[in-house]
């Protein structure tokens, strides 16, 4: 009875992704064309990338409140840096190395210190946004390279595949994410760390590691979207990832990843940027405004999330 | 699982359908807009302008009340005069560019030895609290003149009120303060709101859908630019307003969100009426969806749109209000003061100043280009004929020598 729940509380995301889908089809004319689709798919693989850093955090027992800041750094950086004439593909990797390197540094401070993620990745988020009005004074002229901007385009293609480049990489992600977790060390340690810490210890799983490793790859990963969100805006914008804390966190809870840690998966976490993505395509379908889509989104995430989000943490069921 | 449990759940579950359903209904109905003043208060308040520049205050509630001359007693003192910039959040292009512009024209008059070296300037990050806190700093280090841009309406009139009281002269520049202790000058967004919406009307012959690309929802400056719109679509009965979009002035919101309109409203879309900085964000997501490009006005007129304008040959209009123009325009009334000219009321907006296609082709210059996010300001930063303000002052000398944007 308890697998049976357990199933179903797996695919519950899922079916809620594809219902909302195909409710919103019904409801709205013409949002089951391919244009509509693509809009979809699109705006949801920006939430993955942008959330799947976030989703491995949370598993190990940790949180990655910089995620904004950090694409905010990155699109500036790299739109900046291109406009001044430096190559895309030396800025690029050297944002996301500035990505990892930001990310490695809140997981070494959280576990050296001891201090709880939330409040050092805070901290990064308000030290990265001074540096940025720092060097910047506001003055934010950039550009974007035009292979970057077809990347994020709704009507781009991948070779021969009628899909932008992004969601291609976002599938890539997916299949990446889903050996990381349940086949390598690296995702074992992630769950043990997150079930419970002190066990993990004393189990001898270096947790300064893991937690340096695993905050770098949310920090490399928040670097990848901000240098996507630059193509998508065409702009350098330092609060463009603004949105994305709210909608990362919200996506990998309500795909069922406990925000406690322990369990869930960047699986589960794809049915939730989908949740998300429809639900706020169904929302504005309706002709809500904002203030109303902003109640609404709220009341139906802490639905979604009483309905499947309240299993027990996993020592508790042990 | 218990039954009453399970039927505890359908009930939260139709519960929530009923209230979005119900949001649904009443979305777009229920406006921010604050109450308007009786006939008769709006009378007097308008008796007391310039006949010629009343049309500029209409609806005026939205931004700001119109008093009397709160600096009516005040003697400015003698030269040389401290300058102080007080802003909010020094931290866009716009911003920028006005303070530049106040360091441009203070170093004139220092040369002329009326004003100090050095323009005292502060920046909060929208924090009225430290805004406040800095605004009491400036005039205690002896600023003749504040300039302020208030992220709050009313979250500085505890120090506005204290400065005007020791003789300091407060001005807000597009930022009008609710109480009578500064001189505000800016535009009034309600009359932009409807120059916008007109100029979309006629470009779509009064017909077909029309979309509203807003800044931040519920403030007072989107407000009132998205009344003074519906007002002028409403006239209008063969134009459906199809809906109210928020980019949040930013590129990616923007752009974001139109793909998430558009993908759910497959109507054809005739025209857009968009409030600065989203323009491009906006045909962007039109030309990714596949639709034909929409008639648009824009509300600023940032490079980026100067730029696109010009590389797509578009028939447009845009708002034509630059840091570095509004800069020039507080400094001019300030220097008015200085010089003993009294203006007869607190509040002085100007007429809205526009950009149509011969305009923007003069004033695209070729290192624009869709990204760039400097502002297109006319060369001698005036919005309007200095004359403008004339009719607003009394007495006083003629300011000399004449500031040199």
């Amino acid at each position: 009875m308890n697998w049976l729940r357990h199933r179903l509380d797996v695919l519950a995301p899922f079916a809620i992704a594809v219902g909302l889908f195909v409710v919103t089809a019904a409801v709205i004319p013409g949002y089951g064309n391919l244009v509509s689709i693509r809009s979809l798919l699109l705006l949801a693989s920006l939430l993955g990338i942008a959330s799947a850093g976030q989703t491995l955090t949370i598993i190990m027992g940790g949180i990655d409140l910089s995620v904004p800041a950090v694409i905010g750094l990155a699109c500036v950086a790299f739109a900046v840096a291109f406009g001044q004439g430096v190559s895309p593909f030396i800025i690029g990797p050297a944002v996301i190395v500035a990505g990892i390197v930001i990310g490695a540094i809140n997981g070494l401070i959280s576990r050296t210190l001891r201090v709880s993620s939330l409040i050092v990745t805070l901290a990064t988020s308000t030290i990265i946004y001074g540096a940025i009005w720092a060097n910047t004074k506001g003055d934010n002229r950039g550009s974007v390279p035009d292979f970057v901007t077809d990347f994020v385009s709704v009507i781009g293609w991948t070779g021969p595949i009628p899909l932008p480049g992004s969601v291609i990489l976002w599938i890539l992600l997916v299949v990446v994410f889903v050996v990381l977790e349940r086949r390598s060390v690296l995702g074992r340690w992630s769950y043990a760390s997150g079930a419970n810490p002190g066990a993990a210890e004393l189990a001898r799983i270096p947790s300064l590691l893991l937690w340096t490793v695993v905050f770098a790859i949310s920090g490399g990963l928040s670097a990848v979207a901000g240098i996507l969100l630059a193509g998508f805006s065409s702009a350098a914008d330092p609060q463009v990832g603004d949105a994305y804390l709210f909608t990362t966190l919200s996506a990998v809870v309500i795909g069922g990843t406990p925000i406690i840690g322990g369990r869930g998966g960047y699986a589960r976490t794809i049915a939730g940027c989908f949740i998300i993505t429809e639900l706020t395509m169904l929302l504005i379908g309706l002709g809500l405004d904002e203030a109303a889509q902003q109640v609404c989104l709220g009341i139906l995430i802490v639905m979604l999330v009483a309905i499947y989000g309240r299993e027990s943490h996993v020592r508790m069921q042990i | 699982m218990k039954p009453w449990y399970v039927a505890m759940r359908a009930a939260v579950l139709l519960a929530t359908a009923a209230f979005v359903l119900g949001l649904a209904g009443n979305s777009g109905k229920a406006a921010n807009a604050p109450p308007a003043p009786a006939a008769a208060e709006q009378q007097t308040a308008m008796a007391k302008l310039p006949a010629e520049t009343r049309p500029n205050y209409d609806h005026y509630w939205y931004f700001a009340p119109i008093y009397d001359n709160p600096y009516q007693n005040w003697t400015p003192p003698p030269p040389p005069w401290q300058l102080c910039f007080n802003d909010s959040m020094l931290g866009t292009s716009w911003r920028t560019d006005l303070y530049n512009e106040l360091k441009k024209l203070n170093a004139q008059y220092h040369a002329a030895g009326l004003t100090k070296a050095e323009v005292l300037v502060t920046d909060s990050n929208n924090n009225i609290n430290v805004q406040l806190t800095q605004f009491n700093n400036l005039h205690r280090q002896g600023c003749t003149v504040i300039f302020t841009i208030p992220s709050n309406p009313v979250g500085l009139c505890s120090g506005m009120h204290d400065a005007h009281e020791q003789g300091v002269l407060v001005i807000t520049v597009q930022a009008a303060a609710e109480c009578n202790d500064a001189i505000n000058i800016g535009g009034n967004g309600y009359v932009a709101g409807k120059v916008l919406a007109q100029w979309v009307a006629d470009a779509i012959n009064h017909r077909g859908n029309v979309l509203i690309l807003s800044g931040v929802p519920g403030i007072s400056t989107t407000v009132s630019l998205e009344a003074g719109s519906k007002d002028v679509l409403a006239k209008y009965p063969e134009i459906r307003l199809v809906g109210t979009v928020y980019g949040f002035w930013n590129e990616a919101t923007a752009k974001t969100e139109m793909v998430k309109w558009l993908a759910t409203h497959p109507q054809k879309l005739d025209g857009i009426i968009a409030y600065g900085d989203m323009s491009v964000a906006a045909d962007e997501a039109l030309r990714q969806s596949g639709r034909p490009l929409a008639m648009q006005a824009d509300g600023t007129n940032e490079c980026a749109y100067i730029a696109y304008w010009h590389d797509k040959k578009l028939h447009s209009l845009s708002g034509n209000a630059g840091g570095g123009s509004m800069g020039y325009e507080a400094f001019l009334i300030a220097i008015k003061m200085l010089f003993g000219q009294k203006p007869i009321v607190n509040t002085i907006w100007m007429p809205p100043s526009v950009i149509d296609d011969a305009r923007a082709a003069q004033l695209y210059q070729p290192s624009m280009t869709v990204t760039s996010t400097c502002w297109a300001d006319p060369p001698d930063h005036h919005l309007i004929a200095d004359s403008y303000f004339d009719q607003f002052f009394e007495g006083g000398k003629p300011v000399e020598p004449k500031p040199n944007p």
